[in-house]
């Protein structure tokens, strides 16, 4: 048992929890008796908000570990603190209180030439409201943070043509953000984040825009950099997406309620229990349609 | 590189302010290389002008020698008052460097013609040699000879016979100098230098012998200036010397006259020049510090306007040099827009300007660096402080910033 007993997660019945230990046995090809070093690792982390009167607790008091190589899901009613937790791991924004280490780096002592160095080449964030620069064209959006780059930078606008036609948007590259669709809005920006091959992808809300068709696309390829051992933190209102994720984190008022790990169906049926019958039968439905899928690419 | 295409990128997006900003650039740009090449030119043609023909003239002038500049060149100045007499005139044609000496007596007055008349014609009374030591050549007719002076003749420079007669081969015509008819025997060839260390406008004027010109003085011996041609331009400072150790001699009061070479003309108007230009430099770069300001002003409401873009490129990995060079480029790109039109439409307009008044036009490279040095370092000043603090917004504040 790894988790420590301040874990929220311990407080969850034993059948939701698995040894992450034997989880990572397979990922992590270290020795076994060694325990590998988190990736992300938040200590009693606090944000708050305003001042005097109208101070508000956006985060109260996160402990929070996610090892490299996991797919979290971050779910929480609106306003539970989902995105400023991502904006702290993202080295966006510092917290009030508590510590955050990545990599077993302590944060606080970065320069801010640091930060925006692991920004630029670490973390790929898929933010919720998008954030494209208006007056760049797609193909420049999704550039950008190779610009930020060091080295030659002679292929830039190759390879952000080339991730934006594993996104459908080849014929889209020259449009500029306001002449976009919401769905395809999303993309570019999904594709930005992804540009730079960031080991930890924070997306927030990736597919709140999209039909299921293009939601498939940009799971599949959140799928493939999963495999590809990249760390990634979803947040997601859509419980169909969850059978994507290794863990699920549930938030409320900005602290960690319930933190499940999901290896198996069992853990997964289990999981989806608090939620409401409507949204499990699409859910089943959907992940129906994602078990054929798999299975179809095993047969190959 | 991809800084500029960046900055070049957003410039764009905001054409209309682009091109007002840089206006003000332009107008400064354009005042200070206006007045860098006319007064180059300027400078030039003086030059050419006066060194010309004067390498181996020194002119001697009587009374006030406070004159500097310009004026120490001028009749007028020269004219009223004078110290030197016909004794100085003998002495210093008594010097071995001396090829030849010949006084000048400056008269104004009336002169009439059959198609002109003016009221104020700089009338010079002096000696057979005085074309050769300023090198005139006659476009028709004679000068007088040294056995000629008792006779009523007159020569004229080439405009002024224009202007009286209306034909530069006017011998034999008779005019009105001062109330007395004079006998024109020749007119000078067009010589078109106003400014010349003879000290007159010699297309202007009109010459007549020196007895005449006692005649009008009532025999008073008022020779303005001595004008003397050294016999090589090698021993001029020695011949100054001389020159001045004969008058101190013939004189008691050493400051009644001063010697003045060519050399020393180009010294008293480039000064002169230079003072004029320094002014106008002054008010160009005052217009310049204006158009910085304005530079940024915008520079700082397109930080405020862009704050969101700011937190953007941070999230995405630009560190606060990145963002600050990105403003700062856009500033000097601004600048540099300004500067490189001001500079061109400098030269055109100077072009016209030369052609009307027969200047050279000067394409010294130091004009081309200051045309774009100067605004480039406006740039840099004045983009500085709001591209510093676009740098330094916090990246998830820029972010929340409402567009
Ligand atoms: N800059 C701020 N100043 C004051 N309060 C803030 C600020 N940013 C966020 N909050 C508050 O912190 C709380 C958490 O915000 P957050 O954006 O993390 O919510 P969320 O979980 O992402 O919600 P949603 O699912 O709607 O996106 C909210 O109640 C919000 O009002
Ligand atoms: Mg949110």
């Amino acid at each position: 048992m790894t988790t420590t007993p301040q874990d929220p997660a311990f407080a969850l019945p034993k059948a939701l929890l698995k040894d992450r230990q034997v989880f990572f046995a397979g990922a992590a090809t270290r020795t076994i008796d060694e325990e590998p070093t988190p990736t992300i690792s938040l200590r009693s982390t606090v944000k708050t908000f305003g001042f005097g009167d109208t101070v508000f607790q956006a985060l109260d008091g996160i402990d929070l570990e996610i090892q490299r190589g996991e797919f979290v899901a971050i779910m929480g009613p609106s306003g539970c603190g989902k995105t400023t937790l991502l904006n702290i791991l993202g080295l966006l924004d510092k917290p009030s209180a508590g510590e955050y280490f990545l990599n077993s780096k302590s944060v606080a002592k970065l320069s801010a030439a640091r930060k925006a160095r692991i920004r630029g080449r670490e973390v790929g964030f898929i933010f919720q409201n998008f954030n494209l620069i208006p007056t760049l064209n797609v193909l420049d959006n999704v550039a950008l943070p190779l610009t930020y780059q060091r080295g030659l930078k002679f292929n830039n606008l190759e390879k952000a043509s080339k991730i934006l036609k594993t996104f459908d948007l080849q014929n889209r590259e020259y449009y500029l953000p306001n002449q976009l669709s919401g769905g395809q809005t999303q993309r570019v920006a999904i594709a930005r984040a992804l540009i730079n091959n960031p080991s930890i992808i924070l997306a927030d809300e990736p597919t709140g825009n999209l039909d299921s068709k293009n939601s498939e696309i940009i799971m599949d390829e959140l799928t493939r950099l999963h495999r590809a051992g990249n760390t990634i933190l979803m947040v997601t209102h859509n419980p169909d997406l969850l059978s994507y994720a290794s863990r699920v984190i549930h938030m409320k008022d900005g602290q960690i309620d319930r933190d499940i790990e999901l290896t198996d169906t069992a853990a997964y049926k289990a999981t989806t229990s608090f939620i409401s019958q409507r949204k499990k039968q699409r859910s089943r439905r959907f992940r129906n349609g994602r078990l054929r899928r798999q299975k179809e690419g095993e047969k190959k | 590189m991809l800084s500029y295409r960046l900055a070049h990128a957003s410039l764009k997006s905001h054409r209309l302010r682009t091109v007002l900003t840089s206006l003000g650039v332009m107008i400064g740009v354009f005042i200070i290389s206006l007045i860098l090449i006319v007064s180059r030119g300027l400078h030039q043609s003086i030059t050419d002008q006066v060194s010309a023909l004067s390498d181996n003239i020194v002119v001697v002038r009587g009374s006030s020698n406070d004159a500097s500049g310009l004026e120490a060149f001028s009749p007028l100045t020269a004219a009223p008052i004078s110290s030197l007499t016909d004794r100085d005139v003998v002495s210093i044609s008594g010097l071995k460097e001396v090829e030849a000496v010949a006084p000048m007596m400056f008269l104004g007055g009336q002169i009439k013609g059959s198609e002109g008349d003016y009221q104020h014609v700089t009338t010079v009374a002096t000696s057979d040699n005085f074309p050769n030591i300023f090198d005139l050549k006659l476009a028709s007719g004679n000068w007088f000879e040294a056995d000629e002076t008792a006779k009523q003749w007159v020569i004229l420079g080439d405009k002024l016979a224009r202007g009286l007669l209306g034909t530069t081969d006017a011998s034999g015509q008779i005019i009105e100098v001062k109330g007395q008819n004079f006998t024109v025997i020749g007119v000078l060839k067009r010589v078109d230098r106003p400014i010349s260390l003879a000290g007159v406008d010699i297309d202007k004027a009109a010459f007549i012998s020196l007895k005449n010109g006692l005649m009008f003085s009532g025999g008073v011996n008022q020779i303005g200036q001595i004008a003397v041609r050294a016999k090589s331009a090698d021993n001029l400072p020695a011949l100054e010397k001389s020159i001045l150790s004969v008058l101190d001699k013939n004189h008691l009061d050493h400051n009644e006259y001063s010697v003045r070479a060519g050399r020393d003309a180009v010294g008293a108007l480039s000064s002169w020049l230079n003072t004029i230009t320094t002014a106008a430099l002054i008010f160009a770069g005052v217009s310049l510090v204006v158009g910085g300001i304005g530079i940024m002003n915008i520079m700082l409401v397109s930080v405020t306007e862009r704050i969101r873009e700011i937190g953007i490129r941070k999230a995405v990995g630009a560190t606060r040099r990145h963002i600050l060079s990105q403003f700062l480029i856009e500033a000097l790109l601004i600048t540099l827009y300004g500067g490189v039109t001001g500079l061109a439409l400098a030269y055109g307009t100077a072009y016209l300007i030369t052609l009307q008044f027969s200047l050279p036009l000067v394409y010294d490279w130091w004009i081309f660096a200051v045309g774009l040095g100067v605004p480039l370092s406006v740039g840099l000043l004045f983009g500085l402080w709001p591209a510093a603090r676009a740098a330094r917004q916090d990246p998830i504040v820029a972010l929340k910033h409402l567009a």
